[in-house]
Parts: structure tokens; sequence; C-alpha cells
């Protein structure tokens, strides 16, 4: 996903072009610091790069009832081009995605798993959408993730707020 | 049909969505093309595709034709970058879209299509998720653009699988491709696809979805015309039949409710039965006779049955 060579400055831009909401909103910032976790780099970097890039003025922090980060034209202009990808269907094996089809208890255990990335950072709840786009991240389909939410709602492993966003939070 | 008005039903439309635009451009269509772009582009380097570009305007109430034409524009006026595959914003067109003082603007009205009165039906997801895979003529998609379709359609996720589940059970698409999941348009679909919609007397008897169905066994369209053809037959030696009269047989005969709408739908989308909206009676073409004649006998009948009831 990202080049370990890049500086965190570097990765922090692509990984906000990488997951925006829309072009407008930019990227919800508990999606775009779940895929630093998953990268590997640390909390203290994040907060680092985040500084670096909003003090070049490549970076807009927008506050809401979500927080969303924003490239500014210029840090836009300093995206990486894109990687050229295939767009045909093939039937040729090693042409695709990482994606593994789990079992619905490793499914489970993801969200679990989810839940807990994102809570390190304090994040106790996680909106319907930027759980979506973090299963995304996980390399799976957005078709299997509501099966899951249901099983789990079901038996009690997670609860729902509904507002004007529908928050999820971890039992 | 405005999605608003009370009773108004929306088959997993997403809710969440705030349907708003802004005005980034002056002219029509090249304001548009870039809400679109605003809405569709969940990478900035990599823009959007041009397939998923064209399928989100086709559902817009918009000409085809000017789709084209503000690309160009857009491209004129160097607020776009674009080649054979894909669109995406320079500098300027990014710095038009983010610009705090476009105004919002309300979103071009949904498309009627994936609006649907009542309660959802198998009929009205079978309907919708055919639509959304062949629009543009396409016969077989890799799941990652499907799903794309599915979420500019404004339908939920979770429904994609259903539908996809629906699919396979009823023979109309499989899944293809070893690395790439491809969802295929089987012989079936390709047939019903290009079969004539039934009439609303048949509607109105759809049954409603129930995802417990959708774990059925699969079962292809010959067999299930098979078993139409014939209780339209054993029906009409009584006298004239109608569509309600042959689900009533196939009911009695023990078939899941939503085998015997989808039998009976197939028969007459394939041209098998006719219907006589004067009279609402049914009326076997020679192609359907042939198939009730072919499923004469007693051991192919219940090999149907046995089919069609166990899956």
């Amino acid at each position: 996903m990202t080049d370990p060579a890049c500086s965190p400055s570097d990765v922090l831009r692509l990984l906000i072009g990488q997951h925006v909401d829309s072009v407008r909103n930019g990227a919800d910032a508990v999606v775009v610091h779940y895929a630093w976790r998953k990268s590997g780099r640390d909390d203290g970097d994040f907060a680092a790069a985040t500084a670096a890039l909003h003090a070049a003025a490549e970076l807009e922090i927008l506050h809401g009832d979500q927080t969303f980060l924003r490239l500014t034209p210029q840090g836009f202009q300093s995206l990486p081009p894109p990687a050229d990808v295939d767009l045909e269907p093939s039937d040729e094996p090693g042409r695709d995605t990482d994606f593994v089809q789990l079992n619905r208890l490793q499914m489970q255990s993801l969200v679990g798993e989810i839940f807990q990335m994102a809570a390190r950072a304090g994040e106790t709840g996680l909106s319907a959408t930027a759980l979506a786009a973090i299963w995304g991240i996980e390399q799976q389909r957005a078709a299997d993730l509501r099966g899951v939410i249901d099983d789990m709602l079901r038996q009690g492993m997670l609860r729902v707020e509904r507002g004007e966003r529908t928050v999820f939070f971890l039992q | 049909m405005d999605s608003r008005r009370e009773g108004a039903y929306c088959l997993g439309l997403n809710s969440t969505r705030v349907p708003m635009d802004f005005s980034f451009h002056a002219d029509h269509d090249c304001n548009r093309v870039l809400n679109l772009l605003n809405r569709d582009s969940h990478g900035l380097s990599q823009g959007v595709t041009r397939r998923l570009l064209a399928y989100h305007w086709s559902l817009l109430p918009v000409a085809e034709d000017g789709l084209e034409r503000a690309l160009t524009q857009l491209s004129n006026e160097a607020l776009i970058e674009l080649d054979d595959r894909r669109v995406a914003l320079t500098v300027t067109g990014y710095a038009q879209l983010i610009d705090p003082d476009c105004a919002a603007i309300e979103q071009d009205a949904p498309s009627e299509l994936h609006l649907r009165a009542g309660s959802p039906t198998e009929y009205s997801l079978r309907a919708i998720a055919l639509d959304v895979m062949t629009r543009g003529g396409a016969t077989r998609l890799p799941l990652k653009e499907l799903t794309e379709r599915w979420a500019v359609s404004g339908l939920r996720a979770g429904e994609l699988r259903d539908a996809i589940d629906l699919l396979q059970r009823d023979n109309l698409a499989t899944f293809g491709g070893l690395r790439t999941r491809t969802v295929v348009l089987t012989k079936d679909g390709q047939a019903y696809v290009a079969g004539r919609p039934p009439p609303g007397a048949l509607l109105s008897m759809a049954p409603a979805l129930r995802r417990e169905d959708l774990s059925a066994g699969r079962v292809d369209s010959k067999t299930l015309c098979l078993l139409a053809a014939h209780t339209v037959q054993s029906s009409e030696s009584r006298g004239s039949t109608s569509f309600g009269e042959v689900l009533y047989r196939l009911a009695q005969l023990k078939i899941p409710d939503f085998r015997a709408f989808l039998s009976l739908e197939l028969l007459y989308r394939l041209h098998h039965v006719d219907f006589a909206a004067d009279t609402g009676s049914l009326h076997l073409t020679a192609s359907g006779n042939k198939l009730a004649r072919a499923a004469r006998g007693r051991a192919i009948q219940w090999v149907i049955g046995q089919s069609v009831q166990q899956s």
C-alpha cells in the first residue's frame, strides 16, 4: 500500500489521498489513522506527520461531528501519479487484490480487532461509514459486512446508536 | 416517483447519504460531471474509471451524449485529465471542488429505476441487480466494479450479498475467475435479460423477499419452465387458466412460492406462454406446448418436482 522508504509526510499524504470520503469532504481521520497503524507506524509519527503537513500548508483539518483531513491544492499536487491498474476482468491467477475469504467467525474476530485497533487512540465507537472504509482496508468485501454486523448485534457483541450518524460500539 | 412522498419505498436506498450537490461550474452537464467526480473519487490520484462514470451518468435524468461533451469541455478548461480508462482532477479542478464559495445545491432527482412501491420482492431485487450488472451491455463484471456500481446507485452493500445469492440460486449468474472474482451472467441469465417483462397481473403476485429462501439450491430455467408449462397445460385442460390459478396449482404441489413465481415469470418472459390481458387468461405458445409434452411422463414430473421442492 505504501512504500516504507517514503517519509512519514509522504505516507500520510498518500493515505489521505487513498481514503477520501468525497473530494470535498476529504478523508475521515479515524480511517486514515487506522490505515496508518495498519501499515505498522506508531501514533507519535502520525501526530508529527499531521503537524508537518499542516505547517507546510498541505493539509486542512476539518472539525465537526467527525474530523476530516483534506489536502490543500498544494498537498494534492504532491501526490504521486497513480499506479497503472488493469481494469479488465481476468481468469489469470496472481492479478488481483489480497482478498482472503474469511468464514463468519473469522469476520467477527476481524471486526473485534478493528475496534481494538481504533480504540488504541481513544475512539470507542466507529461510524458505519468509517467501519465500511476500514473493512475495505482489510481487503474484505463490502457485501459481507452487514451479515457480520447483524450477527454481532444479535449476539450482544456490538451495540448501535442511531442519529445523524450510525455509530457502532464494541460491547 | 418522488421518494419523499408518503408510502414511497426504495429498495436498500442508502439513507445515510446526504443528497447534496455543489455549484462547481456554470454549465449544467459539466457541473454534473464534477459532482460525480466529487462523490465517486475514493482515491484522489486514481480518479474514477470512465466505465463507472458512464454508469453513474446513465442513472441521471439527462441526455446520454452530454457526458462526452462535458468531459471534452472540462478537459479543455484543464479541470480534469482523461485517458481512455480514467478521469481524474487536475490541481485546478481539485481547487475548484474544495472551494468553500461553491454553494450547496439540490442533487439531481435519483433515477426511478431503483425506486419501488411496497415491500421488496425477489422480483424487484432481481430486476435491480440485473440492471446494475448489465447496464451498458456488460455480461461479466469484476466483483469490485459491481460493488462500485451498487454503491453509486445508492444501494446498500448488504443487499448486494442478497442479490448475488438470488442470481446464483436461480442460475442467472455465477462467479468466475481464479483471483479476480467476477460475476458472470449465465446463458439462463442472458435469456432472462433479453426476455420480455412480465405483465402487471403477474407482478402483483410477486412474493416478498425472504432471506431464508435465498439459501435454497440452484435450479435452472429449463427445469422451472418444464414445471410451469406442465402446470399451465393441466390447468388449461379444464378451461381457461390464469396466473393465479397456475400459482395455486403449483402451491398444491408444494412448490415454494418463490420458485412457483419465477417458473411462471420465466415461462412468460421466454415466450412460452402468452397472456390475454382482456380475459386475464394464459395460452401456451408452440414452444410452451413442446415443453409441456416433454414434461408429460410421470418419471420426469417426479424428477422436476423433486429438484424444485427439495432445493
